[in-house]
């Protein structure tokens, strides 16, 4: 006959869990993510490129001018036009300040620096027709487009990211208006009314700036309004809405974190576009004022002397396309690694 | 189907209104009148601006301007061609534009999927980075800056294209402008191609097909092409604008008579009511586009009538 | 995979296609017995009457002619008139028409043709920018009046007693009348060919008619092309056989380009692409008037009204450094108000021959300008100034040098410098209130050193300076002819360099780069404007 047996616990059966707890796999963590993030960012060459390629631009943009011997707006009108020379190339007949001129009448060789008698001072990237540097011009020039960056990303994180964030998140009657607000401003050509603006005010930094303020961060609102309304639904944060965190805490602690990689990628990307249009107005002849450079008043000026001076092309462009390269390696293996 | 329509064919006629305004607010701001003949006396200026209106106040020229907008008329221009109706002006111009934007837009499109095709196709390192280098170029480098390239290099030196507009030739002579314009194009549908290729490709539904012996040419029609083209659409609006914009300088360079072209003058030369004009055919245009691209969408994809706008 | 690379072959195909269907259109383009004229800007309008910029005068000049003409040796010479004679007094001027002048329509072209053109200028309802031109360079009868709309347009002072006589009557003698009225804007305009056109006249080149070397045979409004064909009905015959073609090309090295491509045959050369032509057998160039100087507001900066300040600022800008190495293309130093081989006295020397002559006043001298300019700011009571130097943008590169070089020599000068749209630029200095010193650049619109004073006149507003002793001057030698007339012409001049009422800067010449196969091209003497009528191009 069974036996009804009783079960009577034991001690061992409850034995509490080891005390040593076991680490969360780095997946598993939040600023796990964060770092594995940069670990698949840099396991790109490319990124590391892109980034070693801004890094070393923002370096010269804040020493570049005092490496020259000129200050950038020192005109010298006797010296005007001054092909590129530079110290040790010169002896091995390399951009030793000659330079070739295309006239309609036929191509001829000049040399500038032996007409003029110059013998003791070396223009590594020539002179401008008034004289000036080129050299601490490029890198003032620089300088300003960075600075015009640099505010087209204070702009873009500012606005354009506390828009789409709230717009998104918020949702209902606000993102209606908020998003119909967005297509009036995003349905007038950006540059109609940059151009319109920079006619009303003085042509300059601020003009710009404000300008990037009105039109310059509709893109980063898209996307940030995208990406919350993405990530709004997923289960934490579901969690946390009804656990009863503050929308405070809930956009900022749960939501931004995982946006970041996106957000980070778009503001790469709308450097150049900040620059561009910098440039732009320059070519329109709205950019910035004179005596001050920019990389786009100095593109321009390039551009408008390819067929007699092309050497006044080379460093302004150069600079222009590595600071573009830079940015869009950098967004690429942001993009690669937040995925 | 029919209320979303209403609703959005309502929603963006508010919008034009509400464009209208803020053109008008903008261009009060501009400074000075629009007379710049040097040598006019003060008499002379003022009797002017009564015939035209402008000794009136604000809110009276704005609704006169309304009420000539929905007859059509856009008003006068002031000073780059004065007394001329600017609809007369846009009558020749608009086609042009078109033409040349309609074109680069087909160009750049069919030169796009073509790369991202084989971009998708091919991953071979030298096709991958040759690629990586042209989309890079296309979408970071203005178009300005590609037609400063071209009239230079296939211009001058090679002398292939004419470096002018001629009307005795439209299409031989639009050639660069449209070279110039289509390289965005070609660069952003380039790489949506090729990510959707790709995405098509490593798809269940392609293997499939594959393994149930579909001809690779019937694959490559009917799944792959046709699915990375519906992503396209969605970009299309935002080239369009692009284009639009980098017509400003380009007709000018080329010395294409379209609206950029004229739009650029109008700019350098205060002509605010041509200005004015112009943003609001800009505008319109870009509304009208995005209405039609938000229908096909509501065509395509069933859940917007529901829904809303597709995010 | 064979089908996939089929696919791929094809996509490039189509491409290419694409490519081929852009670049077929490819037919004879350059027909080369068609001239290919460069503008630099479109024309603002094809109506003479309305003409007032330098690029529709150059437009509407091939197709029209006026009563008196420049020939290509620069001499003033009867054009659509026969001959001309003035009443004693100098007030009425009489034009007798040449026989059997035609319009391009084959109906004659009379007197009553000019009365309507004159009138037309003179109706404040066409708006047109040259009404200055009758009111104040020669003040016909009742003009200012009907201006501003107090007297009717048939009130003023022209008339056609026959078909054949056009009389003019003036307020006051005009010894340069000629010269002016060999403006385009004086050409004739046909009454019943303008009436019919109920308002559309001169919009596209259906509605407007010839009585110069060509027809307009494609225009539209802002027009980036235009092309002419020959006129068979010129007044002088017409043995050219092909058309032109006007192409506006914007940017000089653009130009250039299309100038060395073969498809521009005749194109302006500006600033450093001068560099480029300097020696080639093609280049062209043609002395002109056309003048840059500093336009001073003599009304509301407190500096600028100090005599001394004014003079610091002229005495401290090295013009001829600046014009040789930063403007080039042909440009000197001006050191006076009227530039070099512009107007000839009635003893045939030139009016400006000694351009050192007020060297005094405009000469480059830093330490005359730092002293003059401690002495203004002493007398002012302050230490230093600020000045809003306004200028066009396009002319950045002229502006630049000379703000730094008032900044450079001048301690305490502070310039905030404003570039502005080429409009908006033009607008400023006629209205002559929202500078304080201006970079103009001004050609006269007739051969006669008044054209270049009336600025000071005060009565324009134009930069607001006002001297009673000017004015009486000015007056008296309106009424006055030869030496005398020179005599005060001359201390017009003094008065205004005395006093620096204005900063005369630079004095430039016209370049033209002109393709083999082109001859005939010539430049009126002030520069306003081309002489059409020898202008050939051969076929080859």
């Amino acid at each position: 006959m069974a036996e009804n047996v009783i079960y009577t616990p034991q001690d061992t059966d409850f034995v509490p869990a080891a005390k040593e707890r076991k680490e969360l796999t780095s997946s598993e963590t939040v600023t796990g993510s964060k770092n594995d993030m940069r670990k698949r960012f840099f396991a790109q060459k490319s990124a590391v490129a892109g980034l070693v390629i801004l890094a070393l631009l923002t370096l010269l943009a804040v020493i570049g001018p005092y490496l020259s011997s000129h200050d950038y707006d020192d005109q010298q009108l006797d010296r005007t036009n001054l092909p590129p020379r530079v110290p040790w190339l010169a002896s091995m007949g390399i951009l030793d300040g000659s330079e070739k001129i295309n006239k309609t009448s036929g191509a001829v060789t000049v040399n500038r620096y032996e007409e003029l008698g110059i013998t003791d001072e070396y223009y590594i990237f020539g002179t401008d027709n008034l004289g000036r540097d080129m050299f601490a011009r490029a890198f003032m020039g620089l300088r300003v487009s960075l600075i015009i960056a640099l505010a087209a990303t204070v702009i873009n994180l500012l606005i354009g990211m506390n828009y789409g964030i709230i717009s998104g998140y918020f949702g209902g009657m606000t993102d209606i208006i908020m998003q119909r607000i967005i297509d009036i401003i995003g349905s007038i050509p950006t540059l109609v009314v940059v151009t319109l603006l920079m006619l009303v005010l003085q042509p300059g930094m601020g003009s710009i700036i404000i300008a990037l303020m009105l039109s310059g961060w509709i893109e980063m609102s898209r996307i940030s309004r995208a990406e919350v309304l993405k990530v709004k639904e997923l289960e934490y944060v579901q969690a946390a809405r009804t656990l009863g965190a503050s929308h405070r805490h809930i956009i900022f602690r749960e939501i931004m974190p995982n946006i970041t990689g996106k957000l980070v990628t778009q503001i790469m990307l709308s450097i150049p576009s900040a620059v561009f249009l910098e440039a732009f107005l320059s070519f329109v002849g709205l950019g910035m004022p004179a005596g001050s450079c920019s990389l786009g008043t100095m593109l321009t000026d390039g551009f408008s002397n390819v067929l007699l001076h092309i050497y006044k092309l080379i460093p302004t462009a150069t600079l222009m396309v590595l600071l573009m390269v830079g940015c869009h390696l950098v967004a690429k293996g942001l993009k690669k690694a937040s995925e | 189907m029919g209320r979303y329509l209403r609703r959005r064919i309502i929603i963006s006629i508010s919008i034009l209104f509400v464009i209208l305004l803020i053109l008008f607010l903008l261009m009060q701001f501009m400074p000075g009148s629009p007379f710049n003949d040097a040598k006019l006396s003060e008499e002379q200026v003022a009797s002017l601006k009564e015939s035209y209106g402008l000794d009136k106040p604000v809110i009276v020229q704005f609704f006169r301007y309304i009420g000539k907008m929905l007859k059509g008329d856009l008003g006068v221009s002031y000073s780059i061609a004065p007394n001329t109706p600017i609809t007369s002006l846009l009558v020749n111009r608009f086609p042009v534009t078109l033409r040349i934007g309609f074109l680069s837009l087909i160009f750049g499109t069919l030169a796009g999927l073509t790369l991202g095709l084989i971009a998708a196709f091919f991953r071979s390192r030298i096709i991958k980075v040759i690629f990586n280098i042209l989309t890079l170029l296309g979408i970071a480098v203005p178009s300005y800056m590609f037609a400063m390239f071209f009239s230079w290099t296939l211009g001058y030196k090679c002398n292939i294209f004419p470096m002018l507009y001629d009307f005795r030739s439209p299409m031989f002579s639009s050639a660069m402008p449209i070279l110039a314009l289509s390289l965005s194009v070609m660069a952003v549908i380039g790489q949506f191609t090729r990510s959707e290729a790709e995405d098509v490709i490593k798809s269940d539904y392609v293997l499939l097909a594959k393994t149930t012996g579909m001809k690779s040419s019937t694959i490559i029609i009917k799944y792959i092409l046709r699915n990375s083209l519906i992503p396209v659409i969605t970009v299309m609006a935002s080239l369009l604008v692009s284009l639009l914009t980098g017509s400003l300088v380009i007709e000018k360079m080329f010395a294409v008579p379209g609206i950029g072209g004229l739009l650029t003058t109008a700019i350098s030369s205060n002509d605010y009511s041509v200005v004015i004009a112009l943003s609001f055919v800009y505008s319109a245009l870009y509304i009208v586009v995005m209405l039609i691209l938000d229908i096909l969408y509501c065509v395509v994809d069933p859940r917007v009538r529901l829904g809303g706008k597709p995010s | 995979m064979k089908a996939v690379k089929k696919m791929i072959s094809l996509g490039i195909l189509t491409a290419f296609i694409m490519m081929i269907m852009t670049g077929c259109g490819a037919s004879d383009t350059q027909n080369s017995a068609e001239l290919n004229f460069q503008l630099s800007n479109s024309p603002s309008t094809i109506d003479a009457q309305e003409v007032a910029d330098t690029t529709s005068a150059m437009v509407v000049k091939f197709f029209t002619s006026t009563l008196y003409e420049y020939n290509s040796n620069r001499e003033l010479v009867p054009g659509l008139a026969e001959s001309y004679d003035v009443s004693s007094d100098g007030l009425t001027v009489t034009y007798h028409l040449k026989d059997d002048l035609k319009w391009s329509n084959a109906k004659p072209l009379t007197a009553d043709d000019f009365v309507c053109a004159f009138q037309r200028i003179a109706d404040p309802a066409t708006k047109s920018g040259a009404i200055y031109l009758i009111t104040d360079c020669c003040m016909i009868a009742n003009s200012a009046k009907i201006s501003i709309g107090e007297l009717p347009v048939s009130e003023l002072g022209v008339s056609a007693p026959d078909k054949k006589t056009f009389v003019i009557k003036l307020e006051q003698p005009c010894p340069y009348i000629n010269s002016l009225i060999s403006l385009t804007c004086f050409s004739p305009c046909s009454r019943e060919f303008f009436n019919s056109c109920s308002g559309s006249y001169a919009s596209s080149a259906d509605t407007m008619l010839s009585c110069g070397a060509y027809v307009m045979d494609r225009y539209e409004p802002l027009a980036s092309q235009i092309h002419l064909s020959p006129n068979k009905y010129y007044y002088k015959g017409n043995d050219i056989t092909s058309g032109v073609n006007l192409q506006v090309v914007g940017d000089a090295q653009q130009a250039m380009m299309c100038y060395e491509t073969g498809m521009l045959d005749v194109i302006r050369i500006t600033g450093e692409l001068a560099d480029l032509a300097k020696d080639d057998t093609h280049l062209k160039v043609f002395s002109t008037a056309q003048i840059y100087r500093l336009d001073i507001n003599h009304s509301t900066n407190k500096a600028l009204k100090n005599l001394n300040i004014r003079k610091a600022l002229a005495k401290s800008i090295d013009r001829q450094s600046i014009a040789a190495n930063v403007i080039r293309s042909g440009y000197s130093a001006l050191e006076r108000v009227v530039p070099e081989k512009f107007y000839t006295q009635t003893d045939g020397k030139d009016f400006a021959a000694d351009q050192k002559q007020y060297e005094d006043q405009m000469g480059y001298d830093t330490s005359a300008a730092a002293n003059y300019w401690s002495k203004g700011l002493k007398e002012l009571g302050t230490d230093s100034a600020e000045l809003e130097f306004v200028y066009a943008s396009s002319q950045s590169k002229v502006a630049e040098p000379i703000a730094k070089q008032l900044e450079d020599n001048l301690k305490g000068l502070k310039l905030k410098l404003t570039p502005l749209p080429d409009k908006e630029w033009l607008r400023r200095i006629s209205l002559g209130d929202q500078y304080d010193i201006i970079l103009a650049s001004w050609v006269p619109d007739f051969v006669d050193p008044t054209a270049l004073f009336t600025t000071c006149l005060g009565t324009g507003n134009n930069n607001l300076y006002f001297n009673e002793q000017f004015n009486e001057l000015y007056n008296k030698s309106q009424s006055l002819s030869g030496a005398q007339r020179d005599e005060i012409l001359h201390q017009l001049e003094s008065i205004i360099l005395d006093d620096a009422a204005l900063i005369p800067l630079f004095n430039g010449e016209q370049r033209y780069l002109v393709a083999d196969g082109v001859s005939g091209l010539q430049v009126t003497p002030t520069g306003v404007e081309i002489v059409i009528s020898g202008l050939r191009k051969e076929r080859k």
